[in-house]
């Protein structure tokens, strides 16, 4: 009996923080939290409604802690998945952490969840995931012009992957646009149509902005 | 006609979890537009400045006040963060001593502030303007 007085005591009347209101209505609703690289986590939270003037919100101050706990453990699982991806392209951990002037077992540390890191560690692991020849800037030391070359490089590289070439297209014409800050690139490519074997042409065009790229089909 | 508040006492009330309740829609916006996942970043953001280049636009009565004799102000700024041009409108309750966050989104300028960053790139001439809002 003290126990189920005690509980109404204690139970806490969601009061609108806007009118003061106590006619609110609560509503359970599920998020879901998710980091780069790593997996979408689902969580339920609760939201209040003001009968009276209509503010809507979390009254209470329980969510945060709820989204915050939830965020960590979706960067957690993030670096596990940034750090096993690079694993599996063959990035020893000791060459990353070398490169980084990161303390050696660092990432395995981070991996297996025995220390964490801090949100800027976060921030540079996703940066690494995203551009991995990042690596290879800081391998350099952060050389202007060794990292301008490396950046150019993958830049390159990314673009060829972009451009739709298969092995019987022929490219009979190209070129390429510049001025002080944009690049304008074309190819003109001949395809052969395996049922019809009628040629046709196709220009594809392709506009480069500082490292932005866009695809213009005509 | 000026400000209803002193936007200063909004930031320092920023400090305080306690004092400041963000709405629904402000937190949700501040996620997925500023990347300010929970209220402690939202506030943290305003408290430390994150609000650059403050400009007030107006102070309007809140309209879903229920109570007639006691009139509630709404103040509405715009900001920069970046190249994000920005909307915040908050409000104090005398009643529950809370500062209250009722809007924080994009501005309705952004497509003008989109179109000078373009402009200023040279991706953008006057001849576009058109094509270039949204």
């Amino acid at each position: 009996m003290m126990k189920k007085l005690e509980d109404v005591m204690n139970k806490k009347v969601v009061i609108c923080p806007a009118c003061g209101s106590d006619s609110i209505e609560t509503i359970e609703t599920e998020k879901t939290i998710k980091e780069p690289y790593g997996e979408p986590l689902r969580i339920s939270i609760n939201e209040y409604t003001c009968k009276v003037c209509g503010i809507q919100g979390d009254f209470l101050d329980n969510n945060d802690q709820i989204i915050s706990t939830a965020i960590e453990s979706a960067k957690k699982n993030s670096i596990y998945n940034i750090i096993e991806d690079l694993s599996q392209k063959k990035i020893s951990m000791s060459a990353i952490e070398r490169a980084l002037d990161l303390p050696q077992r660092t990432l395995s540390k981070w991996k297996n969840g025995l220390s964490s890191p801090s949100a800027s560690g976060v921030t540079l692991m996703y940066a690494v995931r995203t551009y991995p020849w990042l690596l290879d800037v800081a391998q350099h030391k952060f050389d202007p012009i060794v990292s301008r070359d490396v950046h150019i490089k993958a830049a390159v590289s990314d673009l060829l992957k972009m451009i739709p070439v298969i092995q019987e297209d022929i490219f009979t014409e190209s070129g390429m646009i510049a001025t002080s800050n944009s690049l304008f690139m074309y190819i003109k490519i001949d395809k052969k149509d395996q049922n019809t074997q009628i040629e046709s042409s196709k220009r594809e065009n392709y506009s480069l902005k500082d490292v932005s790229f866009t695809e213009v089909t005509e | 006609m000026p400000p209803s508040y002193n936007f200063n006492d909004f930031k320092h009330a920023c400090n305080d979890e306690n004092l400041v309740i963000p709405s629904k829609h402000a937190i949700e916006n501040a996620e997925t537009i500023f990347n300010l996942k929970t209220k402690k970043m939202l506030l943290d953001f305003i408290s430390n400045d994150g609000l650059e280049e403050l400009d007030f636009i107006n102070t309007k009565p809140w309209e879903m006040n229920p109570d007639p004799d006691t009139v509630v102000m709404i103040d509405a700024y715009e900001f920069k963060s970046m190249n994000i041009l920005g909307y915040i409108a908050f409000f104090y309750s005398e009643r529950t001593n809370k500062w209250i966050i009722k809007s924080f989104k994009l501005s309705i300028n952004r497509n003008m502030m989109m179109y000078l960053a373009l402009k200023k790139a040279g991706l953008c001439n006057d001849e576009k303007i058109g094509g270039c809002n949204e």
